[in-house]
């Protein structure tokens, strides 16, 4: 089985062949990578211990492996039908065929579930290795698993929290710069959010300001500097 | 002894815009003059730095959307090509470094959605923290419509939601119906506008003064033509009047611009004029 650390962004964008193909064939390429690609990375029973628990049938404490895959093949098998050919943006044919794969709530739930776990493992290590060049191997595995987890599912809400913290930690290596206990608080934050079942604008925003509150910057892009001087020279 | 009464900074654009957008320096610096005291800002605030901002971001996010511009280095050309103001300069180089992160090719067609979805993302954002990071003062003297316009944008469709909210904060005929800054400054300030009128009649021109000479000339032309001149266009202008008399009076107004040294004292705001940009890194 795959281990998620060794899939690499270029393993997804890749699937886009390079000759322009039928809408059909793109289809069919792309599901076969979505769900192929979904159940080679589903969670290999090493998880963390503290891993998410899907509610409400689950109790032991760890993600079944076996009805994780039965659910979501099911849940994709269903769901290729809304597959969403969208209006084309560009007027190129290759760029024309934007899919936007929807599985439905419960294949998204267990998609976040897998995805989170493996977050939840990198964010325990790092805390630990704070400081330490060691610290960047958990710190590569993290970043790789948010991006590819907003390749999969660019539209569960849920991302748009794991992406506020991937930006705070990715700028100017900012992972490097955080303690422990930041590190600390936002594993609860990703391991509070994850359970719930409605994430709403409402809990999407409050989790992004915990984060901040916990001083990690998830804006931390700055204007140009010489722009400001200009600027402030006018006032 | 008593406690120490906690002292609540009431920020002005400027500094707005250096706390969220600033270099790490001069965050830094704001910072160490806050501390843990509690930041506020008003409506009409968040409104002008929309204004000045958000309304640009967005601009350059439909900008990057259109159907010619098939590649992120496209967008990045056509807009440092095209616009000269230096506000619209000064996004080039944050934009560039919201999408790199993302480890996005600039120049492959394919990588075009991803960037958007980035993008979105931050401005969504910035958004955010714009509204709940920085306390509201709880008044809304001048009932700005423009502020009060909502940036809603489902994830699956954010351009959408980003379109609706630009649609809407440019509609100033329909914006300034329904706004009370004229009666703000023409009934409830009409004395400390004749003040600033007054005063600013007597002051030499120069560095200075030129901010706040600037701003009570369009005063005066408010006095002179009356409710009928208001307008978004001319809030721009009075801007800082504006916030200077909307200030709670027990809060200490943060500042950059000049103009504050003469709007505050006519009107007994406490204030601090804070350093540029350029003064801090030197």
């Amino acid at each position: 089985m795959t281990d998620i650390s060794m899939v690499s962004e270029r393993d997804y964008t890749e699937t886009i062949p390079d000759t322009t193909p039928t809408k059909k064939e793109i289809i069919t390429t792309n599901l076969d990578e979505i769900v192929g690609g979904i159940l080679r990375h589903l969670p290999t029973g090493q998880e963390h211990e503290e891993s998410l628990v899907p509610e409400p049938k689950q109790q032991t404490g760890q993600f079944e492996e076996t009805e994780a895959k039965e659910h979501l093949a099911a849940s994709v098998a269903t769901s290729s039908i809304k597959l969403e050919l969208r209006k084309p943006a560009i007027s190129d044919a290759k760029s024309e065929l934007i899919f936007i794969h929807k599985p439905d709530p419960q294949a998204q739930r267990i998609l976040r579930i897998h995805f989170v776990n493996q977050i939840l493992v990198d964010l325990s290590q790092i805390q630990r290795y704070c400081g330490k060049p060691t610290a960047a191997v958990h710190a590569d595995s993290l970043l790789l698993t948010m991006r590819t987890m907003e390749e999969i599912s660019p539209f569960d809400p849920f991302i748009e929290i794991v992406m506020a913290l991937h930006d705070a930690l990715v700028f100017q290596d900012n992972w490097n710069r955080y303690n422990p206990n930041q590190y600390k608080g936002a594993y609860r934050i990703i391991k509070d959010f994850a359970k719930r079942s409605n994430i709403s604008t409402d809990v999407v925003e409050k989790a992004i300001m915990e984060l901040e509150k916990l001083g990690l910057n998830t804006t931390p892009f700055e204007l140009d500097t010489n722009y400001e001087i200009i600027n402030d020279s006018k006032k | 002894m008593g406690a120490k009464s906690i002292q609540k900074h009431y920020l002005d654009t400027s500094i707005v815009r250096k706390r969220l957008l600033g270099p790490k320096i001069y965050q830094n610096y704001l910072d160490s003059q806050f501390g843990n005291d509690p930041c506020y800002i008003s409506k009409f605030i968040q409104m002008e730095f929309k204004r000045s901002y958000l309304i640009n971001i967005i601009s350059f996010y439909f900008n990057t959307r259109l159907p010619t511009m098939e590649t992120i280095d496209d967008a990045l050309s056509y807009w440092s090509d095209k616009y000269r103001s230096s506000e619209l300069k000064a996004i080039i180089q944050l934009v560039a470094d919201v999408i790199k992160i993302r480890a996005i090719d600039f120049s492959n067609p394919q990588d075009k959605q991803k960037a958007l979805r980035q993008l979105g993302r931050y401005i969504k954002r910035i958004e955010l923290k714009l509204r709940r990071e920085l306390k509201d003062i709880g008044k809304d003297s001048t009932r700005c419509e423009r502020a009060a316009v909502p940036l809603k944008a489902d994830p699956e469709d954010i351009a959408s939601g980003f379109k609706n909210f630009f649609v809407a904060f440019n509609d100033e005929e329909s914006c300034r119906k329904r706004c009370h800054v004229d009666s703000f400054l023409l009934n409830r300030y009409l004395s400390e506008i004749e003040k600033y009128v007054k005063k600013a009649d007597g002051l030499p021109t120069d560095n200075s003064t030129k901010g706040f000479k600037r701003i009570a000339e369009n005063l005066k032309k408010l006095l002179e033509k009356g409710g009928k001149l208001c307008s978004c266009r001319m809030c721009g202008n009075i801007g800082d009047a504006i916030i200077a008399l909307d200030a709670p009076r027990n809060m200490v107004l943060e500042h950059i611009d000049r103009a504050f040294d003469y709007l505050c004292p006519i009107i007994c705001q406490l204030h601090k004029r804070h350093p540029s940009t350029s003064l801090l890194i030197k």
